[in-house]
């Protein structure tokens, strides 16, 4: 049976209790199909500039795509977006586990949360009607607690999706977590906690729309088919992104000591077959046959009984290598302790590596430290600071900041050893050893995020739209710019970025059409288009908010420091840092200000944003 | 001439190595040393197109392919195709 699928919106009102409901627009669901999209959207017609991204005026999107839920696999992973409170961009964090179907079961594509309520609150939603409940009991309480509380409160069919202490505390960078899937990147669950908004939890019945319903099962038969033989497949179920540790530390990729050096001593104790050792199981999100988590428990040692799904390869390398510890086990702790109290591991990782790298240097006394040895390797006082951190205590308070605040107050130079974009922590890639992700890095709307517009080309191989040269210096503008588009269509789909390749560019999009019943999201170009359009608006949201080309930068460390002792990437810097911006606003239809130009807007459907923005925007279109 | 080839994935446990150093004639291309990678099967052409590989940290694709000409002391990473966190 053919019929109009998806395209909800619940918009819930903390301050006054209200909750409301909207259909999403059918054009709106044409042009940017869900996800990512819907999200931006709407926070860029809702946001004007000026809002306080900690105030009530912010807005909180959860977002699912038109696959959550559904038999497709791989698809129903999340999206939470507001203004971040790290930037004061564009915030977006993806998580995991079974939220993003729940909200999809209830009957919605996007939540919008507005206001604040005025005590520690949940949103508690249940065949058809929502409350916002008194969350007291709960406040204090780290996820795993929170997520069982509310299981055995409203019965085990209900999901959710809360913060733990570092949310409460306000540290800029808190996580979102679902089971011990975190929606980490760009302090929403600092949004979620400064709404005094602890969690949101779903009790409904499994049931989604599906358009076009016998079309839609044959593709998920032919999707599932591709993953048997597909060596990402297994390599994922069996090991997940451990495997990646020592391939980025032998291309020179991974950073070491806060991006100071290549070179890791002792990498192999962080390596795949380490993990494996402690592996007691895996874990994966709903519908999905690869179940990429890796569950880990340290058995013995000063860490035994220490539990993880993960650490994910990101997280090995910001708690690990990144503050030059190779101490297996403390990872393991240092990555539940982060699920648990509700912390990006990234950020967490590289303002503590920041912290570490000021007192290599003097910078930092250790009258500053709450007494401790902030040396390389030191993982104990790592672990102790996790927890400062998340509390906001002693040192913890100001690293509870993030690198960029925290450099600021401190003053003295140190606002060069944060390694930071718009004022997000960099991910786990040089990017002197792979000049394509370090313009990726500058131009990333939410700041410093690896996953953007990752460049794929550089770091795996991949060949389309061509072959790059990691080292070379310029001629990959467009490169970042195709990447761009991709990646906002697979967060408009909730593609999970590691099963993309298994399913493909053509079946998802396919499945897309048939799941919602709109036939041009079948086609790849009608796809680019739309990737191209969501890339631009959220461009448009930072220029909106006072973001421009100065803001598309790099730390200072990867303009004029040599990369040291980092294998075939030693002696790299990025040098034509101006010259890579100008290719990538060429192709994305940018001036050279980095301002989307009036041809690009019409040409995209987006001439109406020009209402949303301040005359002097316009003028210099 | 020595070079060395390090391996990851599966190719570990195929190999029962990460690591090791192949004798080849001088002047051998990478074509020459992917014959000589010890594998209980020799590596097929399927195998060895969906692998990344890097000759001296580069994609070997940009350096002449399969026809990158080797040096003593060269390092070859062959890696199969995986995901980053
Ligand atoms: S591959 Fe992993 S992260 Fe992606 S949807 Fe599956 S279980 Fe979740």
């Amino acid at each position: 049976m053919t019929q109009d699928a998806g395209g909800r919106l619940l918009r819930v009102n903390l301050s006054t209790g209200s909750f409301s409901q909207e259909a999403v627009p059918q054009e709106v669901r044409e042009q940017y199909i869900g996800g990512k999209g819907f999200g931006i959207y709407y926070l860029f017609r809702e946001l004007p500039s000026g809002v306080e991204p900690l105030g009530p005026e912010n807005k909180l999107a959860l977002v699912a795509g038109p696959l959550n839920g559904t038999t497709a696999q791989s698809f129903s992973r999340w999206i939470a977006m507001a203004k971040s409170p790290m930037t004061g961009a564009i915030g977006r964090a993806v998580g995991g586990g079974d939220f993003g179907a729940w909200l999809k079961f209830a009957g919605f594509d996007v939540m919008l949360i507005e206001g604040r309520a005025s005590r520690p609150s949940y949103i508690y939603w249940e065949n058809g009607h929502g409350e916002v409940l008194d969350a007291g009991d709960l406040w204090g309480h780290d996820t795993e607690e929170t997520q069982v509380s509310l299981a055995s409160r409203h019965g085990p069919r209900t999901r959710s999706a809360c913060i733990g202490p570092a949310g409460e505390n306000l540290v800029r960078y808190a996580a979102i977590v679902c089971g011990r899937r975190t929606a980490s990147r760009c302090g929403m669950g600092t949004v979620m906690g400064s709404k005094n908004l602890k969690a949101v939890a779903i009790n409904v019945p499994r049931q989604v729309e599906v358009a076009r319903a016998t079309e839609f099962s044959s593709l998920v038969k032919q999707q599932i088919e591709a993953y048997k033989p597909h060596p990402v497949v297994s390599r994922m179920n069996k090991a997940g992104t451990t495997y990646a540790a020592l391939v980025f530390h032998n291309m020179g990729l991974f950073p070491v000591c806060n991006f100071q050096r290549g070179r890791l001593a002792g990498i192999e104790k962080l390596a795949v077959d380490e993990f494996a050792k402690v592996k007691v199981g895996n874990f994966g999100c709903y519908s999905c046959l690869i179940k990429c988590g890796q569950m880990h428990q340290v058995k013995d040692g000063a860490f035994a009984g220490h539990r993880s799904e993960g650490p994910e390869y990101e997280t090995i390398w910001a708690l690990g290598g990144n503050l030059g510890i190779t101490e297996r086990d403390a990872v393991i702790a240092a990555d539940s302790m982060c699920d648990l109290l509700g912390l990006d591991t990234i950020s967490t990782g590289l303002s503590l590596s920041f912290a570490y790298e000021l007192y290599q240097r003097g910078l930092l006394k250790r009258s500053q430290t709450d007494g401790e040895e902030m040396t390389w390797g030191n993982h104990q006082a790592m672990l102790r600071l996790v927890q400062s951190i998340a509390h906001r205590k002693g040192l913890g308070k100001l690293l509870g900041e993030g690198s960029l605040r925290a450099a600021r107050t401190l003053g003295n130079g140190a606002e060069y050893y944060a390694m930071q974009v718009k004022g997000l922590e960099l991910g786990g890639y040089e990017p002197r050893a792979a000049k394509g992700q370090g313009l990726a890095y500058a131009v990333s709307p939410i700041g410093g995020s690896h996953s953007y517009a990752r460049s794929d080309q550089e770091i795996a191989g991949d060949s389309l739209p061509r072959v790059v040269d990691r080292f070379a210096d310029e001629g990959k503008g467009d490169v970042i710019a195709f990447n761009h588009w991709q990646r906002s269509v697979g967060e408009a789909a909730i593609s999970c970025i590691f099963a993309s390749r298994a399913t493909g560019r053509e079946l998802t999009a396919s499945l897309l059409a048939a799941v919602t019943g709109i036939d041009r999201l079948a086609g790849l170009p009608y796809l680019e288009k739309v990737g191209q359009r969501i890339a631009t608006l959220e461009r448009l949201f930072n220029i909106r908010h006072g973001f421009g080309r100065n803001d598309d930068t790099l730390p200072r460390r990867m303009t004029t420091e040599p990369l040291e002792d980092a294998g075939p990437a030693t002696g790299q810097v990025v040098r034509k840092l101006d010259t890579l911006l100008d290719e990538y606003y060429d192709a994305m239809g940018f001036s050279r200000q980095g301002l989307p130009t009036a041809d690009t807007l019409r040409e995209l459907g987006l001439a109406w944003t020009a209402g949303f923005m301040s005359a002097r925007d316009n003028r210099q279109r | 001439m020595d070079v060395t080839v390090r391996v990851y994935g599966h190719l570990v446990d195929l190999m029962g190595t990460r690591q090791l150093t192949l004798s080849l004639p001088d002047g051998s291309a990478l074509d020459a040393l992917l014959s000589h990678v010890p594998t209980p099967e020799p590596l097929g052409h399927s195998d060895i197109v969906a692998l990344h590989i890097l000759v001296d940290g580069r994609d070997h694709r940009l350096t002449g392919g399969m026809q990158t000409p080797l040096h003593s002391g060269a390092v070859v990473d062959l890696i199969p195709p995986f995901q980053g966190g």
